[in-house]
């Protein structure tokens, strides 16, 4: 028996539930009738607890014998890693630099992502973009973005 | 009746005002232009949108969502004909003979009857949300808590036993989904929940922040790492009008599927992808050539298409009138209404009459504005579907981070979106039902509410659930589900570990 993608779910099943119990009775179950803020999580997370193990044992029974899964196929960790990091220069840019240099920031990063992308069409691509992206948000909407702020 | 006519008048009216025509009109269009990408569903379309609609006045907001609801569903029938590739499960039957009729040259035909027959289901749909919600409105009345509480209990379960990847998980989706709709004040106690100390997350987790990251964002990473794009089937549409013999074919089948697809839709739960799936089947056991389907018949497009469009039409009355969503695309819609301070249930007829029915009337102008603009517009769509989805991944990216930043101006919102994309795209691949997470989180506070009034009002006796009728239907009928599901859920286990 191999480890499967389901029993990487009952683990997060049982783990959370096990946190939201925890955290519940912290919080104050209170009592049946006068229900404190804390009772949803424990009687949830208790249900989410039971369900993880069924879950973890009725993997562990269909899958005797057969070999492991892994949850992300090879082709989809460039993507993955690419796609999040461009989220998280424009997140981590934002404050800083103002809504233009953000966005190349967010293209620039995101390109990696598709290896069948090309040098050449970047600057053309780029420029539609945020031609579109400004277009609709900050002419269209007339949401005040700072284009671009280098002052913060 | 005199009642019925000058309500529908009051939100043609309403619907008709120059605003809320063009929100309509951008809505219907913006829909259609996001929904026709590949592999971009309602739902996506939807959430990525969902920002748009915030700043706007909320008849204005509820207005433009449901004409991106309708634009996103036509650019998905769009697709599935050209691309054999549909946005969503319910789409996925007029993959099998719209498909087929492109190939042949047919699509222009085949795209004109998915248009028409969801236009007519549509305006069958409207005229039924118009004369039912009142009188669902009076049976809402009765709900108390337990009853709530019940109905949401029995929607979720219900939802739970088609979710993609067993019930098991499904269920467990969706409680995590409650526990994390939970984060943020306790509304009773102002207890801070789940907050870790952030301050921002007291007032909970942004619903539109959540819906990009998981539905958005883990679709684009998907799509990427799939070998290859897909290509377009035919560049040509061919004849629009389909020919005489098609529409002796087309419209009955419109009747049947429409009528089928009214009533499942207010079902929870089980109503879209059942009623375009049902429909065709039986279109295809009452067929006298049931060979021709899977082969281009057009009864095999009409019929799901009305379906699909009718129940996503009387979805709406249970979204509308009792607050609980029967699908992922209606919990997104209520979570849009709930974010514009807009409370659904029984007494949204009576207190925003200028609302609810404007919205109706919207629904059928909508409609009406997809087949008038789209048809003739189809080669524009046709146009969008050939660019490379390497240059679209970008443009689709950019817009849903620039869409969830413009919400509050607040990084923080951005960092939430990475953390939900990679938890989006890492349930998906293990097989759990993002739909099912999305709906736990969007009912979970009603839940929760409802839940301890109920309890608190019978001083702490569980058996208020059971003693009243309504409460111990829903009871009942959630019961069965869970036991019907869970036991073929052991046996199909034991049945695996045996072989």
């Amino acid at each position: 028996m191999h480890f499967q993608a389901d029993h990487a779910v009952g683990i997060l099943f049982v783990a959370i539930g096990g946190i939201a119990v925890y955290l519940g009775f912290d919080y104050g179950f209170g009592d049946m009738s006068e229900m404190g803020p804390g009772a949803l999580p424990v009687l949830l997370g208790t249900v989410l607890f039971l369900f993880g193990i069924a879950l973890i044992i009725q993997t562990t029974l269909a899958n005797a014998g057969s070999s492991g899964t892994s949850i992300m196929p090879r082709e989809e960790v460039r993507p993955f890693l690419a796609v999040l990091a461009a989220l998280l220069a424009f997140g981590l840019l934002i404050d800083h630099v103002g809504l233009l240099p953000s966005v190349l920031a967010l293209i620039g990063v995101g390109w990696l992502a598709d290896k069948r992308s090309r040098l050449k069409e970047l600057p053309i691509l780029v420029t539609a973009i945020v031609a579109i992206i400004i277009g609709i948000f900050y002419f269209g909407l007339g949401i005040p973005f700072h284009l671009v702020d280098w002052s913060v | 009746m005199p009642d019925f006519f000058s309500s529908i008048l009051l939100g043609l009216q309403v619907a008709a005002s120059l605003d809320n025509l063009f929100y309509c009109l951008l809505g219907v269009t913006l829909g259609t232009a996001i929904g026709v990408l590949p592999g971009v569903g309602p739902i996506i379309t939807i959430s990525l949108l969902l920002p748009l609609t915030f700043g706007l006045p909320p008849e204005g907001s509820v207005i433009l969502l449901a004409g991106i609801y309708y634009g996103a569903a036509y650019g998905g029938s769009t697709t599935s004909i050209l691309l054999n590739l549909p946005g969503e499960a319910s789409s996925a039957i007029t993959c099998l003979d719209g498909y087929q009729m492109a190939r042949q040259g047919r699509a222009g035909s085949a795209l004109a009857i998915a248009a028409l027959s969801s236009f007519f289901a549509g305006t069958v749909g409207t005229l039924l949300i118009a004369l039912a919600a009142p009188a669902m409105a009076s049976v809402a009345a009765k709900f108390g808590s337990a009853e709530y509480a019940a109905l949401v209990f029995c929607a979720l379960v219900a939802t739970a036993s088609i979710a993609k990847g067993g019930f098991i998980k499904g269920i467990g989706s969706a409680v995590l989904g409650v526990l994390l709709g939970l984060a943020g004040a306790d509304v009773a106690s102002g207890v801070f929940r789940f907050t870790f100390g952030i301050a921002e997350l007291r007032d909970g987790l942004d619903f539109a922040v959540l819906a990009v990251g998981l539905f958005a964002v883990s679709e684009i990473i998907t799509t990427i790492g799939s070998p290859s794009s897909p290509g377009l089937v035919t560049s040509k549409v061919g004849r629009l009008w389909p020919s005489r013999s098609e529409f002796r074919l087309a419209w009955p089948a419109t009747l049947r599927g429409t009528a089928l697809g009214s009533f499942l839709g207010i079902l929870p739960g089980a109503g879209l992808a059942m009623s375009s799936f049902s429909a065709y089947m039986v279109e295809k056991s009452i067929s006298r050539t049931p060979g021709q389907f899977g082969a281009g018949a057009v009864e095999g497009v009409a019929s799901p298409e009305a379906a699909n469009n009718a129940a996503s039409q009387t979805a709406f009355i249970p979204t509308l009138m009792l607050g609980v969503p029967g699908s992922p695309v209606m919990a997104l819609f209520l979570g849009a209404l709930l974010i514009q301070g807009v409370n659904p249930g029984p007494s949204m007829i009576t207190n925003n009459p200028q609302l609810f029915w404007g919205l109706v009337g919207s629904m059928w102008i909508g409609n009406l504005m997809l087949v008038i603009l789209n048809l003739p517009l189809i080669g524009l769509w046709v146009k969008l579907l050939s660019v490379p989805y390497h240059w679209l991944y970008l443009f689709v990216l950019a817009f849903a981070c620039v869409g969830v930043f413009s919400i509050s101006f607040s990084s923080l919102q951005i960092l939430t979106l990475v953390v939900f994309g990679a938890a989006g795209y890492l349930l998906k691949r293990a097989d759990c039902s993002l739909a099912m997470f999305i709906l736990g989180f969007v009912l979970g506070p009603m839940f929760e509410e409802n839940f301890r009034r109920a309890m608190s009002l019978s001083r702490g006796d569980p058996m208020t659930f059971i003693n009243r009728p309504i409460s111990l239907t829903f009871v009942i009928l959630g019961v069965a589900i869970l036991l019907a599901a869970t036991t073929s859920f052991v046996r199909k286990g034991a049945q695996e570990a045996a072989d």
